[in-house]
Formats: C-alpha cells, structure tokens, sequence
C-alpha cells in the first residue's frame, strides 16, 4: 500500500513472468511485480473495457 | 569549527537517483561506514552549500514508507528519530523524489513531515518528466506544503545541483517546515490516547511520528524503543485500532488512505500532464520479460556475466601471482641468514596476502557488473524472472544476486542479502550462499581434474567434472533453504513486492564509485582475518623444527641430489609440525574418504582458507612450496603417491573415488574463515554461523564417505 495501490484504483496486470507467477501490475504510472499470493488478497472488478480492471477494496 | 556539526540526511524512494544526486553534491568525499550494531553501510560526505556553509550529508538506503520491513529501513526510520546511538538526529531532511511520479513519492514525504523535522523537496528525474510531457508548477507545490524549498534536479544530467544546495541553506536558515496533514478526528483521538498512555507508564510524551508507527505499524518496534513495555499495551492499541476502525478505515490501511487522499488534493494542478505513462519500460519489457524470450534472454545474460568475470579477471590474476612470486623472489634472499624470519615473510606474509589479493579482480568485475545491472534497471526484471525459482523453497526473486555472487566469492553475497526484507528469506539465503561454488573452490578442481580425470577419461569428462562440481553446492543448497524456512524458521512468509523501475543508462562515476566502496569493504573484512590466519596456519606447519633435518637425509640416502633434499626436508619438516601430528592423529576420521594423512593436513589446513590446499598438497607430497594448479611435478607426485600400509597397501592414494570425494568435499565443506565471520556479522550472532559451520562441514563429511564407498564398489 505504501507504493500506492490503493482502494478503486484502476490497476493493469501488464504481464505474468515465464513461470506464471509473479505478476507484473501497472498502477499510478508504476510498473510492480506481486505474487499471486499477494495479489489474490486483492478484490478485482473486471472492467467493461477488459483488459482494464478495477479493485473494489485492497484489505 | 563549531562543536557540532551540521548534518542534513538524503532521503527517498528506491530508484529515484539518489545516489547520484548525493555523488554530485559530494563530489565523492566520502566516508563509509557501519551503523553501530547493525549491518547497513553508513554513507556520509561533505558538502559544501555556499557563503562558507558546509555540510554532512547523510545519504540513508532507499525506501518507500517509514513502516520498516528490512534492517535497511529500520535503519533509516531509527537515524531520522534520532534514535540510533553514535548518531545525531539530523538538523534537516532532504527528500528526493522521482518528478515522473510525485504523487508516490510524496508520500514518504508525507510521512516524513510528521518528524517535524526541516526539510526540502528534490524533484529529480526532471528531464524525463519533461520528456514525458510533464508540467510541474514548483512554486504552488511548495506554497501548498508550507514554503518548504522545492528544486527540480536532473542528478543524471548534473543540472539543478546548485539549486540543491542553495535549499539545504536556505532550509537550515529559515528552518521551514512541511504543513503535516490533518487527521480524521477518529484517528485523532486514537492517537491522543496512545499519547497520554504512554505518557502516563513512562513519563515521557513520545513524538507523534512515534505514535502513528505504533497505531499503524503491526511490528512492536516502535513501542519497545520508546521502553512502553506496560501490560496494557496491547489493550490500549487494539482500543485505538477499534476506534480507527470505527472511522470506517481499516487499521493497518488507515495511514497510505488518508495521506494519499491529502496528497492528491496537494497535487491538483501542480503536475499537468499525464502520469500514467510509462516511458521506455513497456517496449524493452516486452521483449525481456517475455515469457520464452525472458529466460533464455536471462541465460544468456548471465552466462555472459559469469563468464567475463572469469575470463577478464585471468589476466590480472595472472598478474598478480607473478608480482607475488617475485616478490617473494627478491625478498628471500635478503632473509637468508634469518630462515624462519625468510619463511615467515614469504611462506606466511607474502604468500597469505597474494592468495587474498589473486581474487581482488574477480571480486572487482563481479561488482562492476552487478552494478550495472541494478542501475540500468534490469535486476529488478531478473528478480521477477526467477522469483518462482526461488520461493518453492523460502527463497525470493532477489536471492538471486547473493546467489549469484556467490560463485565469485561468498562475501560479496553475504553482505548483498541486506537487501532482502523479508528476515527468513534473508537468513535462508545467506545460509545458501556459502554453497555456491566460490572461485576459491576452483584451484581443487583444476588439479584434481588436469591430474586425474584429464589423463584418465579425456577433457570431454574432465569438463562435465567440472561443470558438475559447480553445481553440486547449489543442489544441496535449495533443499536446505527449503528445509530451513518451512521447518525450522516458522514465521509468517512476507510478501515480495518488487518495483520494476524504468531502464536507464548507468552512470559510469556511479557505478565504479560503488564498485570500489564494496571492494573496500571486502578488503577490510576478508584481509585482515585472512592475514591473521595464514601466519597462525603458517606457525602450525613450521614449529617445531629439527634442524639437523636436512642432515639426517642426506646421510640415509647419500646418492639424493640438492633439490631432492630440499624437497624431502620439507616434507619431512610437516610431517613432524603440529600440523601433521594433528593431520595423522585426525586422519582416521577421513580414512573412509580414502584421505592419507598428507590429504588430511591439507583439509585440516584449508579450515581457514580453502585455497591453501593447492599449496598445501605441493607441499606435503614434497614438490617445493608455491605449487600451482597447473605444475607438472605435483601433479605426477599426486599420480605416483601409493598407500604405504594397511589394507590399501600399494594402490594409488588418488583413485578415482578419492580424487571425487576430495572434490566433493571441497564442494561442500564450510571452509573460509571470513564467510562465518561474515555470517555471525549479518545475521546478528554466531548461532547461524556456527550452524552453518557444522552443517556443511557434517554435510561435507558424509556425502565425501558416500561418494568414495560407492565409487569405490563400482571401479
């Protein structure tokens, strides 16, 4: 959360690494790989314009 | 000057340039150090800020928020509240932040002012900003946090840096400070209570940045420094964490929520442009972090690295050991009335020092290369790209370069873990580090096979050999980190969130500059243990002496020539040292390796140092002193040697299952004084270095009886 990710922030997963885990996510003009451990905490609304998502709540 | 000095802390997000702005503002006077008790390097320099001030600057390690995770965080939280012994709070902060993303930037500004502490804004990065089409009204952000002084810099390009310096004298004059953000009154009040409690348990008001770690930081750091060690802690905190929650914030997200939302309102219309963009990443990404282009690209990198470290630093080695061995050339003869002064000197000194400094090239290139590979960006890519590699097993994608740095030297490696936050992925991979095949390891290998598997199997074999010894630390390593962190270690895993910053060009000064600070480092810390070891071992194979020695040889075997005296002196001179008393009483326990006594006194010998065993077997199996990997004499004594009793009686010492489990034995044993010295160091005791120790050195011990017992069935 210190980098920003933030409650109904508009996030963008650019790119998974060779392995399929982590992911490389794309917020607040950053670029931040998260492990899919992590990044399931996080609870996304796919986007009417896919591939853009949005999170509701970032416990 | 004044009795105390004026000192100014650099502070920031990771990838801001930093560094470099704190190059150009010091203009490399600098001084590195430690931090007391604790392994983060201290940075500091002077710089001179015009009219005659000057000032020391504080150049503290990268961070993104003030609830420290790593030892290097908690370092910079501790120096800025003054809490650190040995070191004064500063008298002000400068903030150093990336222009092209200020809103994330700010909010370790943000945090920061809580410290009430003068401080001043570095927007850096500036012509990238520009480039990206960025518009960013300096006066209104800094009429908007309080008239602190607000710079644009690009450190890369060295413009603005004298703009720097006149902030941090105008900051030091005017002593302005940054408006702090208004609390929702819930919080508020959460935090006045904790206030008032710990004023009431321990008679003193803690500062407010205090107070918002111990409300808003799940770690019990802060409370501990401050002595609140009151039984109603706990109670009081969860109260104010009930009543920030009832604020509708949660706890431990409140803090990053309410200053982001204050920061945006900071930002409107101050940063004109669009933010969202990304610049140069996107394109060179898709082709590196691509998902069958990535690795192969990785690979390739990597094996690129490894070997020009190897290759470029042969000649320098080279070098090196001719400049030795004719030092010790001119300087025996000058001793020669004094001979154990003369084997002291050039035996113990000489000798002891040159085996050090023959690595200083490898260790030089290493770093280099590493350097450029962080500061161009793509280190942060190759933790991603292996990450899932690693962290089956407790490790992180950023074991990599500890790892990595092993196979130079395990030092390097050691002191790289520091930047890992997580404690159990950090002490699991410096325990793997002293695994890794380090280039120390490699004269053992190099005899072993030009001796044995070269003339036995051919080079076709003697290189799978090689390659394979190279790998058989790192096999023994995973498991270990994984048995380590999922058994022994049982705290929670952390998260590994890493930036993937933008690529840029290194900055050569930059680069070399650190490159030869780590160097300093190693030296200081390598050479001075080595140094003292190589004399105590030297004393082990010289005392006691009999002098008639040469005398008694020369009149049981008249026919023998000069050198063949002087060979067979020395050789007899160790068998009767302490050190090959020692080796033949402790020989049975490596018997069912198939070591001799003459193996054992170079194992025993290589506790300190696992490179004297070359030098040691050159002189046990009588070839003269300074054998090298390469010498023909040592490597026919080596094939000629033959057990002289016992159930073994006239068959080769060196056998194929020896000369394996020597080599695996070397592979795997813990035998380098400076890597435990290193290990207690930066894991904050001896406990983890003594298990180490034991460990690898059981470890060693057993697969060195399972290679020669099976080997030996099969041939």
């Amino acid at each position: 959360m210190a980098l920003g990710l933030l409650p109904g922030m508009a996030l963008k997963l650019v790119r998974r690494a060779p392995l399929g885990d982590p992911l490389a996510i794309e917020f607040g003009g950053q670029v931040v790989s998260l492990r899919l451990a992590e990044a399931e905490s996080l609870i996304v609304d796919v986007a009417a314009d896919c591939p853009v998502q949005r999170p509701k709540k970032n416990p | 000057m004044s009795a105390k000095e004026i000192t100014v802390a650099l502070v920031g997000n990771p990838n801001t340039g930093k560094s470099t702005l704190f190059n150009a503002l010091t203009g490399l006077r600098q001084k590195v150090g430690n931090y007391p008790g604790v392994t983060v390097a201290r940075k500091s320099g002077r710089c001179d800020c015009g009219d005659g001030l000057k000032v020391e600057l504080v150049d503290l390690p990268g961070l993104y928020s003030l609830a420290a995770a790593s030892p290097d965080e908690q370092v910079v939280t501790d120096v800025l509240l003054g809490s650190l012994e040995a070191s004064q709070q500063p008298d002000a902060i400068v903030i150093v932040l990336d222009a092209t993303n200020i809103l994330r930037n700010l909010f370790l500004a943000s945090q920061l002012a809580e410290l009430n502490l003068p401080l001043a804004l570095v927007l850096n990065q500036a012509d990238i900003a520009h480039e990206q089409g960025l518009k960013i009204d300096t006066n209104l952000l800094s009429q908007r946090l309080g008239g602190v002084p607000v710079v644009l810099t690009s450190a890369w390009k060295g413009e603005g840096i004298a703009a720097v310096r006149r902030a941090i004298a105008e900051v030091l004059n005017k002593k302005s400070k940054m408006t702090r953000l208004t609390w929702p009154s819930q919080v508020e009040s959460a935090l006045n209570t904790i206030v008032q409690t710990i004023e009431k348990d321990t008679g003193k008001a803690p500062s407010s940045a205090d107070v918002q770690r111990i409300l808003f930081s799940s770690n019990g750091h802060t409370s501990n420094r401050l002595g609140w060690l009151s039984p109603r802690r706990d109670t009081v905190i969860r109260q104010a964490r009930d009543q920030v929650r009832a604020a509708g914030y949660n706890p431990l997200a409140a803090e990053p929520l309410i200053h982001y939302a204050h920061l945006r309102k900071v930002l409107e219309g101050v940063v004109v442009g669009n933010t969202e963009r990304q610049g140069n990443a996107a394109a060179l990404d898709k082709v590196l972090l691509h998902r069958v282009m990535g690795p192969i690209l990785f690979t390739g990198i990597m094996l690129g690295l490894f070997a020009s470290v190897f290759w470029l630093a042969k000649f320098p080695m080279q070098w090196i050991q001719s400049g030795v061995d004719y030092l010790k050339a001119i300087v025996a003869p000058t001793l020669v009335n004094t001979p154990m002064l003369q084997s002291l000197v050039t035996d113990g000194i000489i000798a002891g020092v040159g085996a050090f400094l023959v690595f200083l090239p490898q260790i030089l290139i290493l770093f280099l290369f590493v350097g450029i590979l962080e500061d161009s960006g793509y280190m942060a890519r190759a933790a991603f790209i292996m990450d899932r590699m690693f962290s089956w097993c407790g490790l992180n994608g950023k074991s990599f370069v500890p790892l990595l740095s092993g196979y130079a030297c395990a030092i390097p490696g050691l002191l790289s873990t520091r930047t890992i936050e997580d404690p159990k992925a950090r002490l699991a991979t410096a325990f793997a580090v002293p695994f890794m095949s380090c280039s120390a390891r490699f004269p053992i290998y190099a005899l072993m096979c030009a001796a044995f598997i070269g003339p036995l199997y051919g080079p076709g074999w003697e290189s799978v050999v090689m390659v394979g010894m190279h790998c058989v630390g790192l096999i023994f390593a995973v498991p270990t980190a994984f048995v380590l962190t999922r058994f022994i270690l049982k705290v929670k895993p952390q998260p590994f969130v890493l930036e993937l910053p933008r690529y840029q060009m290194p900055k050569p000064r930059d680069v070399i500059w650190r490159m030869w600070q780590n160097a300093a480092e190693f030296i200081s810390k390598a050479g001075t243990v080595i140094f003292a070891i190589t004399i105590i071992i030297w004393a082990l194979c010289y005392f006691p002496r009999d002098p008639q020695m040469a005398e008694k040889i020369k009149a049981s075997e008249p026919t023998l020539t000069a050198n063949e005296i002087q060979a067979r002196t020395q050789a007899a001179m160790i068998e009767q040292s302490w050190m090959g008393r020692f080796g033949k009483a402790v020989q049975p326990v490596f018997d069912p390796c198939g070591f001799d006594w003459k193996i054992t006194v170079g194992v025993l010998a290589s506790f300190p140092a696992r490179e004297v065993i070359v030098s040691t077997l050159g002189v046990t199996y009588s070839i003269g002193k300074g054998a090298e990997a390469d010498s023909q004499h040592l490597r026919s004594a080596m094939q000629d040697a033959k057990w002289m009793d016992g159930p073994r009686k006239s068959t080769p010492i060196f056998s194929l299952a020896a000369v394996l489990a020597l080599m695996v034995f070397f592979a795997l044993c813990s035998q380098c004084g400076p890597t435990i010295a290193t290990l207690a160091q930066e894991t904050g005791g001896w406990k983890w270095a003594a298990i180490s120790f034991f460990y690898m050195t059981i470890l060693a011990w057993v697969m060195a009886v399972v290679v020669y017992q099976v080997v030996i069935r099969l041939t």
